[in-house]
């Protein structure tokens, strides 16, 4: 400890900028680590709670396996099974409600008798009303309603508020009749609006029919229940339902998660660095030390120990960074959750035991690994050799072709892993950062040999001063490569990231070019979030149709249903009119013979992402749980479809109607005669339905622009990840070229005796500076290259099953230089500023 | 030119060489105090020096390690500045001038010459040279000629492309002689100049700066310890803790 307080500690404080830069580094990269794991456990949170609070105490849930409802008479058989302790149906809806906010929420119709041992509800109304008037007003007001109470509260709602809602493509008004507090508080956005079902049922015009049936049942009843039943329901655990969510946005976490790491992969160079300079600044000290009986392994343990303590330092001011910046990351992911897989507002999540022992863990391995090196530098010092920085640099110039061909091994590792012909992710991301880690390593060699051709070419134009600052990145190189291998792996992060969500959406705008062909769309307000039940009354289609400059009208009906335990979409759509406008991108099979076979005979077109999961490709069947029972169609074709990873399996609407006896309509597009105005359609319509029904009214291209925006809206998340990155890499030159300014303090006095202005120095500078810029980006761009390669092609179809076409981009890749230029300019900054303060005098004197 | 050979008596106030008087003298210190921050009070590193410096004088700075010899000589170029008193080039008060102004002065008026060289190592010998020239404006093309000459001048042809540290610390030297003298300075600031190296070495750098001087009319301010050096000098001024004890004037 005594060593440690003589060698490191008073170091630590003698170069504050340095220390602080270090520990900045550390805390960036495990703060980015930290507030993308709160805001993956707050997005998981937010749908966790919204499904918890949906099933209540129910043990098993019975759905329709063909995504309708359960009819009525299949309750008096579930009451009735041995072994069933409870049962209770649902309705579960959504509606969109002015005053909260006009956007969707949550409605459960439960029967209040039956409900009672699935959930226990506190109940606060207005006057002194018990829990039991509330049960009445539920069964006597169809209007009624019951509230959460924090929601309530957050929208100033009190008992006998009346509320405007949307109900499909209808106007309902609807009566707050008392607040709830549930047995287990969860997220206000879990909390569901709950109405009587009779109510529920009449306010989303049905008859009859739930959308499930609640069951709390041992296993074994819930199994024989399911066999008695058939093959027309789906009895499954709660706790299954709550998974199935998670796994949802597993792949999209993880994904988060392997980007955040590269992060604090870019802050291990930074402890490199400021390790390295610590040696150099104490190897006198260490000399004298090893001249007095310290051994190697004493020595070797000091930077350890200093890593250790950067690492645990960094990390705790990690996490509380995290927590800082996981309000922003969770804000992008909540975006993305919702735009992605269901609507959530997920509420900030809190540092749990688990995050915290992740960060620490991180922060020290990532200190300690990164110290590895000077550690073993600083236990080589003899104890009459002071190792000095041009011993590191000219050994570190010898490791480099050995570092090279490291890399180049990694390289080829990763382009092995990427050639694996295996579903799981964890190849993908292996290779990712054997591409990161490959090309960190060949950055010294491939430094050198651009140093060297800018060289050549600044000698003979720029003049002594831009050689100067170009020679001094391999004069400094074991500053410098550290330095610029961090800025490389940011650049390469920012485009490989970069160029994938150009391809993702260059294929998307090729997609919506294809796909959608409407001039004008129609929807009800009430459709949201992959539901099905918002339906579009005949009259409004009617009336789409009897516009004059209407040509044709193409509707869609979606369903739900279940195939091989994944819910799957089944579309149906007017392949008649479909035939000669609309383009699907077939990735199996021909546009024209599909259509034929569609219109032809029972058969469907399923998206890629179907096919990928199920296994289930061109000619193959499928048969489905239909109305009218199992039924085959074969698969005309394999076409690509970005609205969904749950898969789409699409057909024309005669076959639909034949099989599901289902008239209902979810949306119409209309194409318009040649010549005609969308956006005037579009207004005509609007003026024409716009004061009796809740809809949707979109011209083509303002769809195509909501479709965009919501693309861009996923991918915001990204950007705060790359932005962050960048920051850390800005940190990484900022430290080196102070660590520079140190270490060459009485060759900068040289060049000022010599009669080298203020400007002149400075223009070195960002000369030396700007090299490493170029030199990153040089290095980055294959990096990013590669890196967008792997994520386009194998991380992207893995995790989601979509089909990227892999597009290079020149403003990406321009976009990536700038910022690199950019980036090294700022860094250079404060170092110049620093310059301008240096004495000469007592420059002249350093050592 | 500057070809080796045995030390020279030169004309002067060692020798009988008249040097020209006039009315404005190469450097002048007047009065010159300088001040250090040391163990948390003032150090003097020179205390009230007066020196008057001639035009073409070969002066010698003697004294012993921290008597203020590099204080004195980095005065001169406006390295530093005085803490009191004036330092005054060609009649020109350095510390009335910005540090632009100063830079300019030295990348002009002065060619420096140091004990460890302070070559740069990223540059090859040429580079080295050049480094001033190019500084002051001059093309890349004509800064190289310039060096080559130079070169040429002080026995280093064949070597303008070598790296630095390919050379001996003699050759190092005059290497940084030839960078000293690539403006056509007409004052010279050596500080310990043969300080690290042989005895040889050492020998053939005092002759060319006493050259200088002799030859040329430059001025050269020389620091030493060493008493070898000092024989090459017209004259010879002592500083004992910052003070002047013998040949001011």
């Amino acid at each position: 400890m005594l060593l440690f307080r003589l060698v490191n500690a008073k170091q630590l404080f003698r170069r504050p900028a340095q220390t602080g830069l270090c520990l900045l580094g550390i805390a960036l990269g495990v703060g980015v680590v930290v507030s993308v794991d709160m805001a993956n456990r707050g997005a998981v949170a937010a749908l966790r709670s919204a499904v918890d609070a949906v099933a209540g105490r129910a043990t098993h849930q019975m759905t329709a396996a063909d995504g309708g409802l359960i009819a009525d008479e299949t309750l008096a058989h579930v009451l009735a099974h041995p072994g069933v302790q409870a049962a209770a149906p649902v309705v579960d809806e959504f509606l969109v409600v002015e005053a909260l906010g006009n956007r969707p929420v949550q409605v459960l119709g439960v029967d209040p008798f039956l409900e009672r041992p699935f959930r226990s509800l506190t109940f606060s109304t207005r006057s002194a009303e018990t829990g039991r008037q509330v049960f009445t007003d539920l069964l006597t007001r169809p209007d009624g309603v019951v509230l959460p109470e924090s929601l309530a509260a957050r929208h100033d709602l009190v008992p006998e508020n009346s509320l405007n809602a949307i109900v499909g493509a209808r106007r309902a008004s609807l009566r707050v009749i008392a607040l709830y507090t549930p047995d287990a508080p969860r997220s206000d956005d879990g909390q569901p609006l709950i109405m009587d079902i009779a109510a529920a049922q009449e306010l989303f015009g049905r008859s009859s029919g739930f959308h499930r049936i609640d069951l709390i049942a041992p296993d074994d009843a819930a199994a024989s229940l399911a066999a008695v039943l058939g093959s027309t329901v789906i009895v499954e655990r709660s706790d299954r339902r709550t998974n199935r969510v998670e796994d949802m946005i597993r792949s999209f976490r993880l994904n988060l998660t392997a980007l955040s790491l590269l992060a604090l992969l870019v802050g291990a160079f930074l402890i490199y660095n400021t390790l390295t300079f610590s040696v150099v600044q104490r190897r006198r000290q260490i000399g004298i030390l090893r001249s007095l009986g310290v051994t190697r392994a004493q020595v070797a343990w000091l930077f350890v120990l200093e890593a250790a303590a950067f690492g645990v330092a960094g990390s705790i001011l990690g996490l509380g960074l995290g927590a800082v910046l996981s309000h922003y990351t969770l804000a992008a992911v909540g975006g993305t959750v919702s735009s992605l897989f269901a609507p959530v507002t997920a509420e900030d999540a809190a540092l749990t035991w688990p995050t915290v022992t992740k960060a620490l863990s991180l922060g020290l391995a990532t200190s300690l690994v990164a110290a590895a090196v000077p550690a073993w530098e600083a236990a080589r010092i003899e104890p009459r050799i002071a190792l000095g920085r041009t011993v590191i640099d000219e050994r570190l110039m010898r490791w480099s072709p050995g570092f090279a061909l490291a890399g180049i091994v990694l390289l080829g590792g990763a382009a092995v892993l990427v050639g694996l012909p295996v579903p799981s992710l964890w190849p993908g991301f292996l290779s990712a950062f054997a591409i990161a880690v490959g090309f960190a390593l060949l950055t010294p060699t491939l430094a050198l040999w651009l140093v060297g051709v800018l060289s050549v070419l600044f000698a003979g134009v720029a003049g002594v001063v831009a050689l100067l600052g170009v020679r001094n990145i391999s004069a400094s190189f074991s500053r410098t490569a550290p330095a610029i291998a961090a800025l490389m792996v940011s650049l390469a992060m920012v485009m490989g990231v970069g160029l994938m969500v150009r391809s993702f959406r260059l294929s998307l705008v090729d997609w919506i070019g294809a796909t959608i062909r409407a001039d004008v769309y129609v929807s009800p307000v009430g459709n949201v979030a992959g539901r099905n039940d918002a339906i579009l009354p005949p009259e409004v289609i009617e009336a789409v149709r009897r516009l004059p400059e209407v040509e044709a009208v193409d509707t869609l009906r979606r369903r739900s249903i279940v195939i091989g335990g994944q819910r799957v979409n089944v579309l149906s759509a007017n392949f008649a009119v479909l035939s000669n406008r609309a383009r699907y991108l077939f990735t199996a099979g021909s546009r024209d013979e599909a259509i034929r076979r569609l219109l032809s005979s029972d058969a469907v077109i399923v998206s890629e992402t179907f096919s990928r999961r199920s296994g289930l490709t061109l000619g193959d069947t499928l048969t489905l749980d239909t109305a009218a029972g199992p039924a085959t169609f074969e698969i005309a074709g394999v076409y690509r479809d970005y609205t969904t990873d749950g898969g789409v399996v699409m057909m024309d609407r005669s076959a639909y109607e034949r099989w599901w006896q289902d008239t209902d309509l979810n949306n119409a597009a209309a194409y318009l005669r040649a010549g005609a105005d969308a956006e005037a359609a579009a207004a005509a319509l609007r003026s024409a339905l716009g004061s009796r029904y809740q809809l949707i009214i979109r011209s083509n291209a303002a769809l195509r622009a909501e479709i965009l925006r919501v693309f861009d809206r996923t991918f915001r998340v990204t950007s705060v990840l790359q932005f962050l990155t960048m920051f850390i890499a800005v940190v990484g030159i900022l430290a080196a070229l102070l660590a520079l300014l140190l270490e060459r303090t009485r060759e900068l006095a040289t060049l000022r005796s010599l009669g080298m202005t203020m400007t002149q120095l400075r223009g070195m500078l960002f000369v030396e500076s700007a090299t490493m810029g170029i030199v990153a980006a040089a290095v980055g761009t294959a990096a990013g290259i590669a890196l967008a390669y792997v994520l386009v092609t194998v991380i992207n179809v893995r995790s989601f099953g979509w089909t990227i076409d892999f597009r290079l981009s020149a403003a990406v890749i321009a976009g990536a230089w700038i910022l690199a230029l950019s980036s090294a300019m700022v860094a250079t900054l404060y170092p110049a500023w620093r310059l301008g303060r240096m004495s000469l005098a007592a420059a002249m004197r350093e050592d | 030119m500057f070809a080796p050979g045995p030390p020279e008596r030169v004309a002067g106030f060692r020798g009988d060489r008249e040097l020209k008087r006039d009315y404005v003298a190469a450097i002048e210190y007047l009065d010159v105090h300088r001040a250090f921050p040391e163990a948390g009070r003032q150090h003097e590193a020179l205390s009230g020096v007066t020196l008057r410096v001639e035009r073409g004088e070969f002066l010698a700075i003697a004294g012993k390690s921290g008597s203020g010899k590099t204080t004195l000589l980095n005065l001169a170029c406006g390295v530093d500045v005085p803490t009191a008193g004036e330092v005054l080039v060609d009649g020109r008060n350095l510390a009335e001038m910005s540090d632009r102004q100063r830079s300019l002065l030295r990348r002009t008026h002065f060619g420096i010459v140091f004990q460890f060289f302070n070559l740069m190592s990223t540059l090859s010998v040429e580079e080295n040279v050049s480094l001033p020239a190019q500084l002051a404006g001059c093309t890349v093309r004509e800064s190289r000629e310039r060096a080559r000459r130079l070169l040429s001048d002080l026995g280093l042809s064949g070597r303008e492309r070598d790296p630095i540290d390919r050379l001996s610390g003699g050759e190092q030297q005059r290497v940084a002689i030839a960078r000293a003298l690539i403006n056509n300075p007409p004052v010279i600031l050596a500080d310990e100049p043969t300080g690290n190296l042989d005895s040889e070495s050492g020998t053939v750098v005092l002759q060319c700066l006493a050259r200088l001087s002799r030859e040329q009319g430059r001025t050269v301010l020389m620091v030493t310890h060493s008493s070898d050096a000092l024989e090459f000098a017209d004259r010879v001024i002592h500083l004992r803790d910052g003070r002047l004890i013998a040949g001011g004037g």
